[in-house]
């Protein structure tokens, strides 16, 4: 079964096997159920935060594609079951100039 | 002289003309008077096969010069007058033909004609030979190498600290970037600038495969078949748009005739203008068709010391300097007008002068180890990445381990480049919108993976507040 991570830019918050019923729910609720494994009370914090902010980036990397998503985003329309190791990251954002 | 703007030649000119054609010992006074310009240039065709008719002969690329533009009329055609018909180039030599020379009458007076090649078969090669650097130009990346971006140092060794920066290297940032688990990744193929030879059925075989080919043979054939490029002549600081014509011309009428078939010029236009129309239109089929293609790593120095390498992370040596850098692959991002572009691959690196963070962890350190145009750069290869961060943003990071403020700077430096453009912040007032990169539909972005950093992500916001992580 494929694992999937939870990220808050490079740290490391969550991890666990991605089961079938997970396809059924969007990335914001997915990303809710893995925050809920994660032992670091300060780090759920900070990615809950970040989920209300939507000029958050959320990335997900399978292999080597990345995509983008927002909370609302169906997972099927970014997974398959045959999908690989997931990765998904919650990053605040990083502005240029 | 210029024989396009004068009186058309009368008749007796016309009939003297003709005998010093055909009369060679009358060209001794013109002979005096070019004598230079008499022996034909270094590989041009001879007057036998001007005279057979050769058609193609001496059709190579171009050889371009350092700095030249691969697509440009004037590399293509060459300088001086020139004339093209039916897709043969042609270079006009102001001298009077030879017996059995080919020539070209333009406005009544003969020309020696020497021929450059055939545009299509020329647009062709030079769509083959110089793929890689075409693709990468689509593709807004440079195919020259980066070039001096820090001075050499004398010494790796950090002052002080009893460490020097190679033993930082090995011995603590290479275990950390092997943890980020990109190490278990293969490196991308064919990443390194070690081979760039040409020619020969493998090549040509890969080509074929690779669509180059069908992507070189498509560009010439739009571009030869463009309005204006298809019968022309460029005669001193004037271009002609030409068309088939049979009769007497009209007083002051450009009139060419070349092996029996004439033509008359219909269209008039300064020359350097029309040469900077059809070199922006060339540009634009070449990005078109070449910008389909993904170009290899950025062909920055590769000949200094690579210390370390996964597929993601890199530690190299280059003009005596230590980088950590991070490789970003394309990338989409969305403009204010709600329009994709495409942005190709980049490497960002941090140079590591000391084991001192806060030597190395600060400002204006993040750069791209290589020529590339984004909204956030200011200048060519080596240019710092644009990351308005407050102080306190760099504080945090010196605190940390030299190895994990890198990763978190080089991390930071990939959100800006990527999604560091939204609405909100002040990146739009700076830079209206990232049209340095080609446009790409979202189907196009999704049929090729690449993500794609949105502009508008708030609904209903207009404030502009400066975000910082």
């Amino acid at each position: 079964m494929a694992q999937t991570s939870l990220r808050l830019g490079l740290q490391q918050a969550a991890e666990r096997p991605l089961i079938k019923e997970d396809l059924r729910a969007t990335v914001g609720q997915h990303i809710e159920a893995l925050i809920e494994g994660t032992a670091n009370a300060n780090v759920a914090g900070q990615l809950r935060a970040a989920l209300k902010d939507p000029q958050s980036v959320i990335e997900i990397r399978s292999g080597e594609t990345v995509q983008t998503a927002t909370p609302d985003m169906p997972l099927r329309e970014l997974l398959s079951p045959g999908t690989g190791e997931v990765e998904i990251t919650v990053s605040k954002p990083h502005v240029g100039g | 002289m210029s024989v396009g703007d004068g009186p058309p030649a009368g008749a007796t000119v016309r009939r003297l003309h003709r005998e010093r054609a055909t009369a060679g010992g009358a060209l001794h006074g013109r002979k005096r008077r070019f004598g230079r310009r008499l022996s034909l240039p270094h590989g041009s065709p001879t007057s036998a096969n001007a005279a057979q008719g050769q058609r193609g002969a001496g059709a190579t690329a171009p050889v371009p010069r350092r700095g030249d533009l691969l697509l440009r009329l004037g590399t293509l055609i060459g300088p001086g007058d020139a004339l093209v018909v039916d897709g043969h180039v042609l270079r006009l030599r102001w001298r009077m033909p030879r017996p059995g020379e080919d020539f070209a009458e333009v406005q009544g007076e003969r020309r020696v004609v020497e021929e450059v090649g055939d545009l299509r078969e020329l647009l062709t090669q030079v769509g083959l030979r110089y793929h890689r650097p075409l693709i990468a130009w689509a593709n807004r990346l440079s195919f020259e190498p980066a070039l001096e971006l820090e001075p050499a140092t004398a010494s790796r060794k950090a002052p002080g600290k009893g460490q020097s920066v190679e033993q930082f290297v090995h011995e603590r940032l290479v275990p950390r970037l092997q943890t980020e688990g990109f190490a278990r990744l293969p490196l991308a193929e064919g990443g390194g600038a070690e081979s760039e030879g040409e020619g020969g059925e493998e090549e040509d075989t890969a080509l074929t495969r690779s669509g180059i080919g069908a992507a070189a043979a498509q560009m010439a054939e739009r571009i030869a078949t463009s309005q204006g490029l298809q019968h022309f002549v460029l005669q001193g600081d004037t271009y002609y748009s030409l068309v088939p014509f049979y009769g007497k011309p009209r007083p002051g009428q450009v009139h060419i005739r070349w092996r029996g078939v004439e033509f008359a010029g219909v269209d008039k236009e300064p020359r350097a203008q029309a040469v900077v129309r059809f070199d922006r239109h060339m540009a634009t089929v070449a990005r078109e068709v070449f910008s389909r293609f993904e170009p290899e790593t950025p062909q920055w120095k590769r000949s200094d010391k690579v210390l370390y390498e996964d597929h993601v992370h890199s530690v190299v040596v280059q003009s005596g300097q230590v980088y950590c850098c991070r490789r970003i692959p394309p990338y989409v991002v969305e403009a204010p007008n709600r329009k994709l572009h495409r942005f190709g691959e980049v490497t960002v690196g941090v140079p590591i002068p000391d084991v001192e963070p806060t030597a190395v962890v600060r400002g204006s350190a993040a750069r791209v180890m290589h020529e590339y145009q984004h909204m956030f750069l200011f200048g060519g290869a080596g240019a710092c990445i644009c990351m308005p961060r407050p102080a306190a943003f760099y504080q945090k990071l010196q605190k940390l381990p030299l190895e994990e403020g890198l990763v978190v700077l080089l991390e930071s430096a990939r959100m800006t480049m990527c999604s560091g453009y939204f609405e909100g912040s002040n990146a739009p007032y700076s830079h209206p919108t990232p049209n340095m990169a080609p446009l790409i539909t979202a189907r196009e972005a999704r049929a090729q993976q690449l993500p794609i950093y949105r502009f508008y992500r708030k609904k209903g916001s207009h404030s502009v507040t400066l975000r910082w992580w």
